[in-house]
């Protein structure tokens, strides 16, 4: 019984261990930046990896603004005063395909890293 | 014993070789895009016809094949807007009449095809409804009953006459090509891509994706198909090479009044946005134009018609569309090329 409760916490122990190896290294081949642009001009650039607090900053003039924050969780856009909230719907995100848009305001914040699931595009319900 | 350590020596290959339970294979087919150099991608970003197009190519003409594309976008966009004095929509609406050119009234006929196929579901000139509900300025409100009675008495395609180049309009009545402009913007990107010598290319027109080729490793293109319940993740994902994905659903451009939300996908019986059962529409065809406008035709049919539709018109498109029940419905010819990722029941339309 004690000989068969080694085995198996030993086996335990090693696949514990193969899994965080694969996740350190799938994690590890990809850095996640952000771009942050308005009107076609680059605002921020955001190494997404070194974030360990969360950060809250507004672009933008009034009447075309933008509340983005930054979090160890991902970069979003939490609150806009443009009249759609799209772009606050799309939530806290690391990686793309797709960028975050706030239409109204020429936002854009898009993404270095590419989906874990390697997707190269997302459709999304925008057809009408 | 020795069962259980051949067991982990096997899980412990996959773990380290990176495999990912369902995820779809690669496809070993080869093809000439192979040879490009994947690094030689570029990709371009611009805001035009209302939205965001992310544009990328490979190869070693890819910088002046997006800036070629992003001229034929800027083109387009000024010759079919609604609201653009250089182009020729804002002028026909304006007087009921006139001479289109060889390329604004072929998109019309075809939009009147789509129409004529799809009983009206889709409907050019659904645009009076559209401005009464606020959906292109964003100035939101929720139209009184028979202000969209008396609208909707101006909604008919086969109100409009169009002989030739020539358009005729009845008093009221409108076009808006709006709801296939973009579908035909990105086949001709597709266009712009091949004769400017680009093999491998994808664009992304606002989530309307259409794919030229293979990716440069000869593998299909993988898009995902973005969950309306959680637009954060994507409930299925679909591979394809020389084809547009397009989708309509009402999780993206809605407002909400009174605790009810209201989406952008209006039905042209009622002026009501749509409430057929399907909350996602996904539609895969060589022809992006017709891609854009079965997207809401087939949004608005409701999945019994949909998959009626679907059967009788089965060498033109696939679909996958998704029900308010959480059933996922996907096309016989998507079967071998769709994967979903979530745990929602599939049925396979024969």
């Amino acid at each position: 019984m004690n000989r068969k409760f080694l085995w198996m916490s030993g086996i335990l122990l090693l696949l514990l261990a193969a899994a965080l190896f694969w996740f350190l290294r799938q994690r590890g081949t990809e850095q996640h930046v952000a771009i942050i642009s308005q009107n076609g001009q680059i605002l921020r650039t955001v190494d997404l990896d070194t974030i360990t607090e969360t950060e809250t900053f507004v672009v933008g003039e009034p009447g075309a603004q933008n509340t983005i924050q930054i979090s160890p969780e991902g970069i979003g856009v939490i609150s806009a005063d443009c009249p759609d909230q799209v772009c606050v719907h799309q939530g806290l995100r690391q990686h793309g395909p797709e960028p975050i848009v706030c239409l109204p305001n020429g936002l854009s914040i898009r993404f270095s890293a590419t989906d874990p699931s390697g997707l190269d595009a997302v459709t999304g319900g925008a057809a009408h | 014993m020795k069962s259980v350590i051949l067991c982990v020596i096997l899980c412990l290959s996959l773990v380290l070789s990176g495999c990912s339970a369902g995820q779809a294979a690669p496809s070993a087919t080869p093809s000439t895009a192979a040879e490009i150099d994947p690094t030689q991608a570029q990709s371009t970003e611009l805001f035009a016809m209302d939205t965001v197009m992310t544009l990328t190519a490979y190869g070693p003409n890819a910088d002046p094949a997006l800036q070629a594309a992003a001229e034929e976008i800027r083109r387009l966009d000024k010759l079919l807007s609604i609201s653009s004095e250089a182009g020729e929509i804002l002028p026909l609406n304006q007087s009921g009449q006139g001479e289109l050119s060889d390329e604004t009234a072929a998109l019309l006929q075809r939009a009147l095809e789509v129409s004529r196929e799809t009983g009206g579901l889709f409907d050019c000139t659904i645009g009076p409804v559209m401005d009464a509900w606020g959906f292109p300025t964003q100035n939101y409100q929720v139209p009184e009953g028979g202000l969209l009675q008396s609208l909707l008495a101006r909604v008919d395609y086969r109100q409009v006459a169009l002989s030739g180049h020539t358009v005729t309009l009845p008093k009221g009545v409108e076009i808006d090509l709006g709801g296939i402009a973009k579908g035909y913007t990105s086949d001709q990107i597709m266009d712009v891509f091949a004769q400017s010598g680009i093999t491998s290319g994808i664009v992304s027109l606002g989530g309307n994706v259409q794919t030229l080729g293979r990716k440069p490793d000869g593998s299909l293109w993988r898009v995902g198909l973005q969950d309306p319940r959680n637009p954060d993740q994507t409930f299925a994902v679909v591979e394809v090479e020389d084809q547009a994905v397009i989708t309509s659903g009402g999780y993206q451009r809605y407002f909400q009044e009174d605790g009810v939300t209201y989406h952008h996908i209006i039905d042209p019986r009622t002026g009501y946005p749509a409430d057929s059962g399907i909350i996602s529409a996904t539609i895969v065809s060589a022809d992006g134009t017709l891609a854009d406008a079965l997207s809401t035709a087939l949004f608005i049919m409701g999945p019994e018609e949909a998959e009626t539709f679907w059967q009788a018109h089965q060498d033109r498109f696939d679909a996958i569309l998704m029900t308010d029940s959480g059933q996922i419905l996907v096309t016989a010819g998507l079967a071998q090329r769709c994967q979903i990722t979530t745990d929602d029941a599939v049925r396979v339309i024969q």
